[in-house]
């Protein structure tokens, strides 16, 4: 084993933005989510612009365009604290283009509440720290636990001094950490919460601070790991086999509820410093998919292990395609005895929740679907996969396989298995144990998607060091 | 594949081991009248002496060579099996032999007949196999790069070259080097195991310099008893590496039978309560049962440490211990489902299948499976003497894993 020194990997940030690409009500109006508020409760809404608003809205009256451009983004990444200062300009004299900047900057702001990236401000002294976890909580746009009753009790007692100015919510989430001993680990329904340090040790499936990382708007792609394997099989007939495998992850924000998995051929341009490309013939690009709502996937694809090959990854670029949820409903049904033709309308189809039965200890619950969507069993099952089957502590069963069958022109009937087994994630979101128990089931939850958006993420990574020899 | 330089020839047989020393000869009277006496095979220096084996044929029927060969190499490698007979019918073959090593003689024979040597009866021994896989295991057992020494052949399988870099945890580019090799006893050894795992002594690259690593530089897997092992030499990647491993040497010594005495009960079927003493151990064979297509031999030995490593030697022990129906075919051993301890008494139970499973480790040829008739015999050869036997050995002239 030999070891050099590293020369650590640049993020260029090259795409600035998520590419937007389709807004796509698949599904028919149904109640919006909750919108979640991130003004910052340290700080009264000021309405007067505060020097760095002002700065930037002088600046979109720059002869230059492209510093136009970028005082426009300037605000826009300035987020949801700066909404009312922006309001009150727009009741100014302005001209036609910085209005239309002030309005397209309000827009995008608004867009960002819902999908976009967490623009964290904090500003507190020696302040209840449960206070700040809800304040936190309240601009990432998701419950992080903090309500939870271990983080309650750890809180109790403890204060905290934080001071942060429109951060990333990375940046924003490490400082937090390191304030007060809170540490991100996956929750038992495999989204992001705080614990305590002391109780959730390398609990993360990944290390979310790594610093070779390029952030799009709510997602993030890290660079993890390269592997040269180089296999020399001696004898008659026998062949080399070489390999090379970079592995990343991706991860979005907890705000977002991606339910569409990334697309395999994420992959664009891989090329060393001499401008090979290191792409083979045959890619084989690869995305994890998990099991329920997933908010990190690791990526993972063959390299050329060519001739003369460089030191380093001078540029690699991909774009991960996603399905966001953008509305939903929550149906609950609170005791499953009485479920009886519970009837869904959902973008021109029609769900039905037949019944609830017990065949000889199989859990099944009948479904029937009708209308357009019977042709897309991938969707029909996307959609029936959140259904959850609770005990009487919100236990969920073991979800089994779905079956299909249609008996009538126009309906597809629909049943789906579960088992009275606990499942347990040791390690986090990836990987899973299944526990022999007699859970008994009460109650259905079910988070319905009613409209979702696709999203683009184009990123690119450079100067990665490629594996080399001492 | 080629013999040792002079240097490297020599077979060494060091002192006397000790597989159960504290065993002494089997007491026959114990046995019940309707077992066979134990059978002593006298400790021999020509047991531990490769073969050298002596053939000129002109044009002969293949079957009467294939005997031959067995009974020179001592060992039966399977030619009485129906599959070979049938083979070797209508077959004839030309060679000639002048004190050929084991091996050089399989190979010879092999390529001449169109046989291939392979691991049979869930990789117990070598026999030979028509329409079989050159290729043993995923390796060439006749590759030019193998050596022999003494009754073994050593054969360079592969080396890796594994370089990483972890972005997450910031480490330094990391590099692992390693050779696996594999070495084979010719089948008259009967080698308890392999006695040393630090064997590797010297590896340079063309430019003389040593890819010795710091670590533990070597070892063997599947340490128990067989007649192949997997080992492998962890080297290191250094700055300005040659091309190829210029010469690596090393010295393997193993744990052989050198006597040993042969229990055979020819009806199984009076079986119950057969006593046996081995020294200061006693061996009662309780009963051999079906249960659920398995059939389990229990017998209780006395005097036995179970504790590793002498463990292994115990399983090794039983290894040998072998159920076989009428036609001689063994039954397949699958294991010991229990043991258990009364004091100075262990109970032990030995777990059978009536299925001949040509099955080996690496399963890169076609799978043989036969049934077995009834049990009938059983056959169990407890070595009582085993000495050292030394292998030294230096390969050369083996390729790097390089770049493109």
């Amino acid at each position: 084993m030999s070891r050099t020194a590293p020369s650590p990997a640049r993020i260029t940030p090259v795409f600035a933005a998520v590419v937007w690409m389709i807004c796509c009500p698949v599904m028919g109006a149904a109640q919006d989510s909750p919108v979640p508020t991130t003004a910052p409760a340290t700080q009264p809404a000021a309405t007067q612009p505060t020097s760095a608003v002002q700065a930037a809205v002088d600046q979109l009256t720059n002869d230059d365009f492209g510093i136009r451009q970028a005082a426009q983004q300037k605000l826009v990444e300035m987020g949801q604290a700066i909404e009312p200062q922006l309001r009150q300009l727009l009741t100014r004299d302005l001209s036609d283009e910085v209005r239309a900047r002030v309005n397209g900057a309000l827009r995008q702001i608004d867009e960002n509440r819902l999908l976009g990236p967490a623009v964290i401000t904090l500003h507190y002294q020696d302040a209840p720290l449960q206070q700040v976890l809800d304040d936190f909580s309240q601009q990432v746009g998701a419950d992080l636990g903090v309500s939870g009753r271990q983080v309650m009790q750890y809180a109790k007692s403890r204060r905290a001094t934080i001071d942060l100015d429109h951060a990333d919510f990375l940046t924003a989430m490490q400082v937090l950490s390191q304030a007060t001993g809170l540490r991100p680990t996956i929750g038992s329904a495999s989204s992001m919460v705080l614990m305590p340090a002391r109780n959730n040790a390398n609990n993360m499936a990944f290390n979310i601070f790594n610093p070779h990382r390029r952030t799009v708007g709510a997602f993030t792609v890290y660079a993890i790991s390269c592997m040269l394997n180089r296999n020399l099989v001696y004898g008659r007939g026998a062949a080399d086999q070489n390999s090379m495998i970079l592995q990343l992850m991706a991860f979005a924000e907890p705000k977002l509820h991606v339910i569409g998995p990334a697309s395999q051929d994420w992959l664009k341009e891989c090329i060393d410093e001499k401008g090979q490309s290191l792409i083979p013939d045959v890619h084989q690009g690869f995305v994890s998919i998990e099991e329920g709502r997933q908010w990190f996937w690791r990526l993972q694809t063959n390299l050329l292990d060519i001739h003369g090959i460089g030191k380093k990854i001078a540029r690699l670029r991909g774009e991960l395609k996603f399905t966001v949820q953008t509305k939903s409903e929550q149906i609950q049904v609170a005791d499953l005895n009485h479920l009886d033709n519970l009837t869904r309308a959902v973008a021109g189809n029609s769900i039905t929740l037949k019944q609830f039965t017990n065949d000889g200890g199989q859990y099944q619950l009948h479904v029937m679907v009708s209308g357009p969507m019977i042709n897309d069993m991938e969707q029909v099952q996307s959609l029936l996969s959140t259904i959850q089957i609770l005990d009487d502590q919100d236990e969920a069963l073991q979800p089994g396989p779905m079956s299909a069958q249609t008996e009538n022109v126009g309906t597809l009937d629909m049943t789906l298995n579960y088992q009275p087994n606990r499942i347990v994630r040791p390690g986090g979101g990836a990987g899973r144990i299944v526990v022999n128990s007699a859970l008994v089931p009460r109650k259905l939850r079910w988070n319905l998607t009613t409209e979702t958006r696709a999203m683009n993420v184009p990123f690119e990574l450079d100067n990665l060091e490629l594996p080399h020899g001492p | 594949m080629a013999r040792e330089a002079p240097r490297l020839m020599r077979w060494c047989v060091l002192a006397a081991g000790g597989w159960l020393a504290c065993a002494a000869a089997l007491a026959q009277q114990d046995f019940a009248p309707s077992t066979q006496p134990a059978q002593t095979s006298p400790s021999t220096e020509s047991s531990l002496q490769p073969s050298a084996i002596t053939m000129h044929y002109k044009d002969a029927p293949l079957q009467g060579v294939l005997e031959d060969f067995a009974s020179q190499a001592d060992a039966d490698l399977g030619v009485q099996r129906r599959p070979i007979v049938d083979y070797a019918k209508s077959r004839r073959i030309s060679i000639d032999l002048d004190r050929a090593d084991f091996w050089t003689a399989l190979r010879t024979i092999s390529d001449r007949a169109g046989l291939r040597p392979q691991p049979y009866a869930s990789d117990a021994r070598m026999v030979f196999q028509v329409n079989a896989n050159a290729m043993f295991g995923g390796f060439d057992m006749f590759s030019d790069a193998a050596k022999v020494s003494g009754g073994f052949l050593i054969i360079p399988w592969m080396c890796r070259l594994n370089r990483s870099v972890d972005y997450e945890h910031d480490t330094d580019n990391q590099s692992d080097l390693w050779l696996e090799l594999i070495v084979m006893a010719e089948p008259k050894l009967r080698v308890i195991n392999p006695s040393n795992q630090e064997w590797l002594q010297q590896c340079v690259d063309e430019h003389g310099q040593s890819l010795l690593g710091g670590r533990r530089q070597s070892h063997f897997f599947n340490n128990g008893r067989g007649w192949w092992w997997t080992m492998q030499a962890n080297l290191k990647e250094v700055p300005n590496m040659g091309q190829r491993i210029a010469s690596l040497r090393g010295e393997l010594k193993f744990n052989v039978q050198s006597k040993s005495e042969t229990i055979q009960i020819d009806d199984l079927s009076k079986i119950q309560d057969l006593t046996k003493t081995v020294g200061d151990h006693t061996i009662v064979f309780k009963q051999l049962v079906n249960q659920g297509g398995q059939w389990k031999l229990q017998l209780s030995i006395t005097n036995v440490n179970l504790r590793p490593p002498v463990m292994r030697q115990t399983n090794n022990l039983f290894s040998t211990l072998q159920i076989l129906d009428a036609q001689n075919q063994p039954y397949t051993q699958v294991g010991i489902s229990s043991i258990s301890n009364h004091g100075q008494e262990t109970g032990v139970t030995i777990n059978f299948v009536g299925i001949i499973s040509n099955a080996p480790m690496m399963r890169a040829h076609a799978v043989e499976e036969q049934a077995v008739g009834p049990p009938k015999t059983l056959r169990w050869e407890i070595p009582t003497e085993t000495q050292i036997v030394s292998a030294p050995f230096e390969l050369t002239d083996l390729q790097l894993p390089t770049e493109p």
